[in-house]
């Protein structure tokens, strides 16, 4: 009888250590990677347009602090830019903003990426949340992709909440560029 | 005798929750997003989509029109914002060209809601395209097919300055969480990976058509 009680309460207690044990190892992250990336994190980007400039800059800056400067993009007015930013009126689309990374999402190392910001559907938005559109894009520049976790500059869809990237983009990003 | 039994249980349990454990470590952090298409001259777009449904009935009474049709024709692609020059020296020199749109004609077999006849033909319009040998489409929402056949919940875009100017035409309603192709009878979403698009993949046609009808007038 001894030894049945022994046996459950020690299987037992291997059950919940083990449990314990992934739910130490498991991380909470839910950041999604697109497959290639940049050679170095010192970028340069170039803003084609003359409208959102400073929601460009302040989501730029964000990458740079909040990835205490691992991540390093600078503006630059005409020398050879790593990421171009344009801002036009693409129409009544179903998106805020796009990015084009080349030669592709999976290529490595990246050799130029594109954001094109749709003006049409950002002018309806505010300042935090034109900026986050912005951080999302560069984010998908960076490498990082679509997250459904709530809370990430990440998130694929509506749901303005983040503003600069939150600590599972930049887990993302210590993971791409260890 | 029992208590080996209890120990081979015990360790029956033991790879389970290992083999639990290393499924879930590889399948949650760092995944890699596969990509369907070939990397030669094709690019695939991010995108922040603009719109994120929570339910059935916010996409539905959220949307203009909500039809069941099919893809019968898809037209040329055309640029936004540059030139067809630009656009092919961007291409030869291996760069990004610019922005494409496509129209495709869709023929209506079924109005769940909205103003369309069935048999009517409309015009969709969607980011993305083919240019000079190029295919550009958005990760999320790939170019439509032709003889596609799908539930779509639509924007009317009609009279927009820059893609339908003095023309009727639709869009996906603010992201492809709208856009559902079906399968032998069953409904699959485009877009996956969200709560919604878990709910509804694999419904019946009928099953869908009539939740949808609930909602329009129930």
């Amino acid at each position: 009888m001894i030894d049945r009680r022994h046996g459950f309460a020690m299987a037992m207690a291997q059950i919940l250590l083990l449990g314990l044990m992934l739910f130490v190892i498991a991380p909470a992250s839910a950041y999604q990677l697109l497959g290639g990336k940049w050679s170095t994190l010192q970028l340069n980007y170039y803003i084609d347009g003359a409208t959102y400039q400073s929601e460009i800059g302040s989501a730029a800056n964000s990458w740079n602090y909040y990835t205490g400067n691992k991540v390093q993009l600078s503006r630059v007015y005409g020398q050879y830019e790593n990421i171009r930013l344009l801002t036009a009126n693409y129409g009544a689309t179903s998106w805020y903003a796009t990015a084009w990374n080349s030669p592709s999402f999976q290529s490595i190392p990246y050799t130029y990426s594109q954001i094109r910001i749709n003006s049409q559907n950002l002018s309806w938005l505010s300042y935090s949340d034109r900026q986050e559109v912005v951080a999302h894009e560069l984010g998908h520049s960076l490498g990082l992709g679509h997250t459904n976790l709530t809370g990430c500059i990440l998130m694929k869809a509506g749901g303005f909440c983040a503003v600069y990237p939150r600590a599972d983009d930049i887990n993302g990003i210590y993971a791409l560029y260890p | 005798m029992k208590t080996r039994v209890l120990s081979v249980i015990t360790g029956l349990l033991c790879v389970i929750t290992i083999a639990a454990g290393i499924s879930y470590l590889a399948s949650s952090n760092g995944q890699q997003i596969p990509e369907s298409v070939a990397q030669e001259r094709v690019i695939v777009a991010s995108a922040k989509w603009i719109k994120d449904f929570k339910s059935l009935r916010e996409m539905t009474t959220d949307s203009d029109l909500v039809v069941v049709g099919v893809v019968t024709d898809i037209g040329p692609s055309r640029l936004i914002g540059d030139s067809p020059e630009a656009a092919d020296a961007a291409i030869n020199a291996g760069a990004i060209p610019g922005l494409l749109v496509t129209d495709y004609q869709y023929k209506i077999e079924q109005v769940l809601k909205g103003k369309a006849s069935v048999g009517d033909i409309i015009t969709l319009t969607q980011t993305g395209g083919f240019w000079n040998g190029l295919t550009q489409y958005i990760q999320d929402d790939p170019l439509y097919e032709l003889d596609e056949r799908t539930i779509l919940f639509l924007q009317d875009i009609s009279g927009d300055s820059v893609l339908a100017p003095n023309e009727q035409k639709y869009t996906i309603n603010g992201t492809p969480q709208a856009r559902f192709r079906i399968i032998d009878g069953q409904v699959f979403p485009v877009m996956e990976g969200d709560a919604l698009a878990n709910e509804l993949r694999g419904l019946s046609e009928t099953d869908f058509v009539q939740m949808v009808l609930q909602v329009v007038a129930p």
